[in-house]
């Protein structure tokens, strides 16, 4: 009898062991993924989100389901400090932002609370090059026209690409951007160009220029004078690191285009079980190689140009060991006199 | 090109008409509907809702199905205004001020067929609009720049004299207070984030549906709950099924002034940033001036004040639709979401949609047209057991719509601030409404006010004030000045001249109704002192209008302490409720100190909701709260109102939980026991 149970302990114990390995194989089974996305329903941000949500369960052992909720504010912040400090920690949560949220601590840390190289990153589905493009008419046709004459170019509000890369432009490369901000949409600032109002954009994502106005590239209505970064879309626009002109710019440089880097960037809070987050790390990994994924996107007029967890992360520690004086110098440059 | 454009309407017509796609369009008609009756809960939740829906539609049919729902969410929402006079959405803020005292009156079956008929026709005039200048626009609307939205802006506020009725000093101090709300959180020019009380919460600003929910709806609840009776008291009074045609029968005697307001309504909705909320009360405003008599009966239930709020409300959407197609330029949030769903389908906002996809353009017509026809003749067929909701014991009728006003406002932003923004601006409609101080300036000045500074901005620093010699600038600031200052005049004409004026004030007495313009007095000093410290672009704008506000605020506030209570007696002062641009209070019999405690009662309920929501959750609060209402309150019987919680938290935990997938806020238990998750919302 006694022998019978110590065997059976024995057993108990040897099963438990060889479980353990697979216990968070399961976890995921029969659970339900929220994906919080801190970026309004319906913008594009959402149904980049609202795509992965559709493919990434096919990847995940279990095939939980992935279910996505809006809470949109203060530029995906809210979110992410919500997660950060609320979580649930349990794997089952994951979290959407905006390319500029990770360095938003370092650059715009009015009301953040939480560390961004604390946040488990998934990946991003793209990395982004902002171009900056005038009208056919406007006065300015080249980056060389640029430095001695005057551009007009419409923002929304500062702490976005389109009024800050002009204002870092006009102290980095000494060029003559003016800069109009208060419009409440790109679309808008493509009308107001349209019209006249003004002559050209700043900084706006390539992919949003194609999939709004793409007719304007084909039609020669308008120019890229000079693009940001890791990447060039345009083989005659100047990038902003080739006109650096020292190592000192190529860090601030460095610093302002993490978030492009970053793009669509997805994340899992901090103090998850490490496993959890190797397997949904995997998942993204290889829902990006999925050809049902890589066609929708496609058809969303997004180029699927990916980044893991690990490669967000190490970009990340690079942005946050650029020296402070850098960091200062960028800061003081973006605030608005 | 005309040929053209005629082939691709009928095209367009054709494609409508597949009996697959006529299903997709009902269905999106039926959600409108059902969600536009429920209070509080507005069309863009559930356009986000629909969206993953048409993922798998052709783009032709995902439209009709977006703008089915779209079109109607409008047409259902006067229900709860008219009948309960809760407006369920800012818009039909304005249908409220005459569509309740009809129902008081026992013509509820009247104002809903108005209301309906003109919200059709509206609809389908805006429908018409935009199928017949869609092709031309394009050119035209690249003339509307920065200045010309500045003017329309300006034009929308003259109308704050107006809406004002006879209190013009406390009209300016409203709309110059619904300015500087309006310029709560990050400056566009600067991004100093302005009189956000270091909340993340405030930083985008205001949302406006717990802001708009709290200064028109909960005021009419709590009332509601003082009087402490049905709304309508005499059930022989009730016309619903005559009332109906009655109704419909008064849009068409009054086709002119439909026709004016549906115009006014597409125009309006066609300008980013000029919402449903503010057309309805610009088109109450346009009506009160050009229609016969109404300065004496608008606002005491005159049936012209529904059919001017509603068949401008209705008209918007065609007009909206205008820049999204043309520009994708999205006036609305509602637009924002349609845009997503351009992007889905592969469409290109711009000339693509007038020349490749202009059979999908005018798909899109039809289903505006179509869906207005559908929405308002079901409206019709089910209508008559709305108006009966009237005759209901308050504590059946405020626990549901509680709870529903509360979900609501927490669709602002999904946060808790929503809620705070609700119960402030509660108790401050509530002030306004009892203390008449007319509350629609508000609304406009806050709508208004970000558009505003955002387009002064742009033309100042793009046009100097060259600007200002703009055509469209002169003529819309030439009318602006005209709406302003001609019912200044008139009431300074009817009150016998500055002299006459003058003389009806005398020593200062302290009254209780002094203490609302004290206290707004107060606050907006202590917001002047902290704009002082910001950066000058940031600063200028919330100065100046927050002077005025001072000044305007002093202004009224002597006038309360001042003024020979002899002229109260006059007969156009007293007891005149439409010249105070608000629902006639029902309040009458009560001593101001039962009143007044009774409405403490209501917001404390209130608040307990809010502690019972954080220790427990939203969704085991809302039985909570149906149970103790109408068991404290009304001690309705059991096998009443445990059916009602149930049905109630079913209802809430369906639509809320698991279709629209709100993220709920934590909660202590959910804190203190994670087991406890697993229930929803905890």
């Amino acid at each position: 009898m006694k022998t019978t149970l110590i065997a059976t302990a024995a057993l108990a114990t040897v099963l438990a062991a060889t479980a353990r390995p697979a216990q968070a194989e399961d976890f995921y089974q029969g659970k339900t993924i929220t994906l919080i996305c801190g970026i309004a329903a319906g913008s594009g941000y959402d149904i980049n989100a609202r795509t992965l949500a559709k493919y990434m369960p096919a990847h995940i052992p279990g095939h939980p389901n992935i279910i996505v909720q809006n809470q949109p504010g203060a530029g995906s912040i809210t979110m992410t400090n919500k997660l950060y400090n609320a979580g649930p920690f349990d794997g089952l949560t994951m979290g959407a932002g905006f390319g500029g949220m990770p360095t938003a601590p370092l650059l715009q840390p009015q009301g953040v609370r939480f560390d961004a190289l604390k946040l488990n990153w998934v990946g991003s589905t793209n990395q982004e090059v902002h171009v900056s493009y005038v009208w056919h008419t406007s006065p300015v046709q080249s980056f060389k026209d640029l430095l001695t004459k005057e551009l007009v170019v419409g923002a929304q509000a500062p702490g976005s690409t389109q009024y800050d890369y002009p204002i870092m432009a006009n102290a980095l490369f000494g060029t003559k951007y003016k800069v109009i901000p208060g419009y409440e949409s790109t679309p808008a600032i493509n009308a107001a160009m349209e019209r006249g109002e003004i002559q050209g954009n700043g900084a706006t994502a390539y992919t949003t220029l194609v999939s709004l106005n793409g007719a304007w590239l084909t039609e020669k209505k308008i120019k890229i004078i000079m693009q940001w970064g890791a990447k060039k879309v345009d083989p005659n626009a100047p990038s902003a690191l080739e006109l650096a002109k020292n190592d000192n710019d190529r860090a601030a440089i460095k610093l302002v285009q993490t978030r492009l880097i970053f793009g669509r960037p997805f994340f899992l809070p901090p103090k998850v079980p490490a496993d959890r987050v190797a397997i949904i790390r995997k998942a993204f990994d290889d829902t990006m190689k999925d050809p049902g994924f890589v066609a929708e996107e496609h058809k969303l007029k997004l180029d699927v140009d990916w980044l893991s967890g690990e490669q967000l992360t190490e970009a990340l520690k690079e942005a946050y060991a650029t020296p402070p004086a850098v960091v200062d110098r960028v800061k003081k440059i973006l605030t608005v006199k | 090109m005309e040929v053209h454009i005629l082939d691709a309407a009928g095209q367009a017509f054709w494609l409508i008409a597949d009996p697959h796609r006529l299903v997709f369009l009902f269905a999106g008609v039926c959600m409108g509907l059902a969600l536009g009756i429920l209070p509080g809960i507005g069309g863009v939740a559930g356009t986000a809702l629909l969206l993953p829906f048409t993922y798998n539609l052709d783009a032709a049919t995902a439209m009709a199905m977006l703008l089915g729902f779209a079109a109607t969410t409008t047409t259902a929402d006067p229900i709860s205004a008219i009948v309960l006079g809760a407006p369920g959405h800012a818009a039909s803020a304005a249908t409220t001020l005459d569509g309740y005292p009809m129902t008081k009156r026992g013509e509820g079956g009247r104002a809903l067929g108005a209301s309906y008929m003109s919200a059709m026709l509206g609809g389908l005039f805006g429908a018409c609009l935009l199928g017949v200048i869609l092709p031309v626009i394009r050119p035209v609307m690249l003339h509307i720049g920065a200045p010309e939205l500045l003017s329309l802006a300006v034009f929308g506020l003259s109308m704050v004299a107006t809406l004002s009725g006879n209190t013009p000093l406390r009209g300016l101090t409203a709309a110059c207070f619904g300015m500087m709300l309006a310029m709560i959180g990050g400056d566009p020019q600067t991004s100093t984030l302005r009189w956000t009380m270091d909340s993340l919460y405030l930083m985008d600003g205001l949302p406006l549906v717990p802001l708009t929910l709290g200064i028109f709806a909960l005021p009419e609840l709590c009332d509601l709950m003082v009087s402490r009776s049905a709304i309508l008291k005499d059930k022989t009074l009730q016309d619903t099924s005559g009332g109906l045609m009655d109704g419909v029968r008064d849009c068409f005697r009054n086709w002119f002034l439909v026709l004016r307001c549906a115009g006014l309504g597409s125009a309006m909705g066609a300008v980013p940033g000029i919402g449903a909320s503010v057309i309805d009360w610009l088109s109450y405003g346009h009506a009160l001036r050009t229609e016969k008599g109404a300065q004496q009966t608008f606002g005491t239930g005159d049936v012209r004040g529904v059919i001017a709020a509603e068949s401008a409300t209705n008209s918007r959407e065609g007009g909206a639709l205008i820049p999204t197609i043309v520009f994708g330029i999205p006036s609305s949030p509602g637009m924002a979401i349609l845009l997503g769903a351009f992007l889905m389908h592969g469409l290109v906002p711009g000339p693509d949609m007038l020349t490749k996809n202009l059979d999908i353009s005018y798909a899109m017509v039809w289903s505006i047209a179509i869906a207005n026809l559908l929405g308002s003749g079901l409206c019709f067929l089910l209508s008559g057991q709305f108006a009966k909701l009237a005759t209901l014991r308050y504590t059946l009728v405020l626990p549901v719509v509680l709870c529903f006003i509360y979900i609501g406002a927490f669709e602002g932003k999904r946060d808790w601030g929503d809620l705070y923004t609700l119960l402030i601006f509660g108790a401050l409609g509530w002030a306004f409404k009892h203390c008449k101080w007319p509350r629609p300036p508000l609304v406009l000045g806050f709508i208004l006010g970000s558009a505003l500074e955002r387009y002064m901005f742009i033309s100042i620093e793009r046009y100097n004030l060259t600007w200002l010699t703009h055509p469209v600038v002169l003529v819309m600031f030439a009318l602006a000045a005209l709406t302003l200052l001609r019912p200044l005049l008139a009431d300074i004409r009817r009150r016998g001249g500055p002299q006459a004026m003058l003389r009806g004030y005398g020593r200062p007495r302290p009254v209780p109704s002094a203490l609302l313009p004290a206290v707004l007095l107060v606050l907006f000093l202590v917001m002047l002192s902290q704009a002082v410290t910001w950066n000058t672009y940031a600063k200028i704008i919330p100065l100046i209008v927050g002077s005025g506000a001072a000044i305007f605020c002093t202004a009224s506030l002597v006038t309360e302490l001042c003024r020979r209570r002899a002229n109260e007696a006059r007969p156009e002062n007293a007891g005149n409720d439409a010249g105070h641009m608000d629902v006639a209070t029902s309040l009458r019999g009560l001593s101001g100190r039962q009143s007044f405690g009774r409405g403490l009662i209501f917001f404390l309920y209130l608040l307990g909701f809010l502690v019972s929501m954080a220790l427990i959750g939203l969704i085991p609060t809302v039985p909570l709260f149906i149970v103790t209402l109408m068991r404290v309150e009304g001690r309705e019987p059991w096998r009443i109102v445990l059916p009602m919680a149930t049905v109630m938290t079913l209802l809430i935990w369906g639509v809320f939980d698991k279709l629209l997938a709100v993220p709920w806020p934590p909660t202590v238990i959910g804190d203190w026991l994670p087991v406890l998750h697993a229930i929803p919302s905890v």
